[in-house]
């Protein structure tokens, strides 16, 4: 009898902690409306999420929850991104944590749909979560990550981004004009193509009227680049935030450089080898950016 | 029931308390204890990134001109705003003057607004 109580009460407490806890909603703010193409939220993988969370908890002063194994983090108590452990390929060498995004979407199923028939690939499947809403992780045609989500307490909407907010997130392409094309038909984008710039085959995703993603060409040198989205965090000094990271042992891949909007910019990658792009928000700088 | 009996009962018992603890264990400080691996039903193949990151201008952003006028090229053909215009990039960005949810030390319960001011006004906003 005491096995027997014993042995029910050990799978009782096995199934609880197998059952993670809801995900917090993507707002509480009421009656928000859903903004479909706006990325709303962004996930690391990484293989050391301790090592991860430290670096991103000073870099950034995000504080962490733990969901079951699914860390959640928080910029002034905002929910904006998560972070999961695997472990690294051991047969794959090149293999590099990293971070995606993921674009509010009016139906899930249909964004699906729109993956496949234009060449994506689906990743994880349509889940429905409580609080969360509905998501799912598909490949663009490139191989490029990316999440959509309808978030059933729909999205934050469109203001200047706080220091240690998403502020912009940024996919690069090996063909930048058909990469648009694959998200307008995903996210139902406009795309608009930056022509004033000196770069050619850049574009703009936009939708609601808001610019939300930039889509860029990699250049043909660059073969070890491959596709892949890169969100950027705002600071309130890239050189410091520099200096920081570095600090912290990550690495910057990216130098600010006086030309390159003035030095306001730049990529590092977080000591788990995660790239992640900061930027520092200047009004008048940013006016006919290149 | 004997001293033995009653000794693994508790134990169990004790067992399945520590259970219940084990998925929600969180500071403030980052310094998590990750206890399981139960991202949220996930479970993607190759969810790793092949490839190379190089010093070079290509990967920097480019965000479009925050003055409320497109880009050249095409402008964007959706929205009802009065100004019908690209607003400044801010993709994941946070409402101003709006209720935050609290924090929650315990994430078993979904979070609730509390009011909180926001600065006044804010640059970049929904116009």
């Amino acid at each position: 009898m005491g096995i027997s109580v014993a042995a029910l009460l050990a799978a009782g407490s096995g199934l609880f902690a197998a059952d993670p806890p809801p995900l917090p909603p993507i707002t509480t703010v009421p009656d928000s409306p859903r903004l479909p193409g706006k990325f709303v939220w962004a996930d690391l993988v990484t293989d050391d999420i301790l090592t991860a969370q430290k670096f991103y908890s000073a870099m950034f002063g995000w504080k962490f929850y733990d969901y079951g194994g699914y860390i959640i983090g928080r910029n002034d108590d905002r929910p904006l991104c998560g972070m999961f452990q695997r472990l690294r390929p051991a047969d794959q060498p090149e293999a590099k944590p990293r971070w995606f995004g993921y674009l509010s979407v009016t139906s899930v199923g249909r964004a699906q749909r729109a993956v496949i028939k234009a060449g994506g690939r689906v990743l994880a499947e349509p889940k429905k979560m409580p609080d969360r809403g509905e998501q799912a992780v598909f490949a663009d045609a490139e191989g490029a990550m990316f999440g959509v989500v309808k978030s059933s307490s729909g999205d934050l909407e469109d203001f200047l981004a706080d220091p240690g907010d998403w502020i912009w997130i940024q996919l690069l392409s090996r063909d930048a004009k058909k990469a648009s094309e694959f998200y307008r038909a995903v996210g139902g984008y406009d795309i608009v193509e930056v022509t004033a710039t000196n770069r050619q085959s850049d574009y703009v995703l936009t939708s609601e009227g808001y610019a939300r993603a930039t889509v860029r060409t990699i250049r043909s040198a660059d073969t070890k680049v491959q596709p892949t989205w890169l969100p950027f965090v705002r600071v309130k000094s890239v050189t410091e935030s520099v200096a920081l990271a570095k600090q912290l042992g990550g690495k910057v891949l990216v130098e600010p450089r006086p030309d390159l909007l003035d030095g306001k910019v730049a990529v590092i990658a977080d000591p788990t080898g995660a790239a992640i792009g900061i930027l520092e928000w200047d009004e008048k700088l940013m006016k006919g950016s290149r | 029931m004997n001293t033995s009996k009653l000794s693994f009962t508790l134990a169990a018992m004790l067992l399945f308390v520590l259970g219940m603890f084990t998925a929600c264990e969180s500071t403030d400080s980052g310094s998590t204890q990750v206890t399981t691996n139960n991202y949220y039903g996930v479970g993607f193949y190759d969810p790793w990134y092949h490839g190379d990151y190089h010093d070079d201008h290509d990967v920097i952003v480019t965000p479009p001109p925050s003055d409320g006028s497109p880009p050249s090229g095409n402008p964007p053909s959706s929205g009802n705003r009065p100004d019908n215009g690209l607003h400044p990039a801010h993709p994941i960005a946070s409402p101003p003057q709006v209720s935050r949810p609290s924090p929650r030390p315990t994430p078993s319960i979904p979070s609730t607004p509390r009011p909180a001011s926001r600065p006044a006004s804010r640059p970049g906003g929904r116009r």
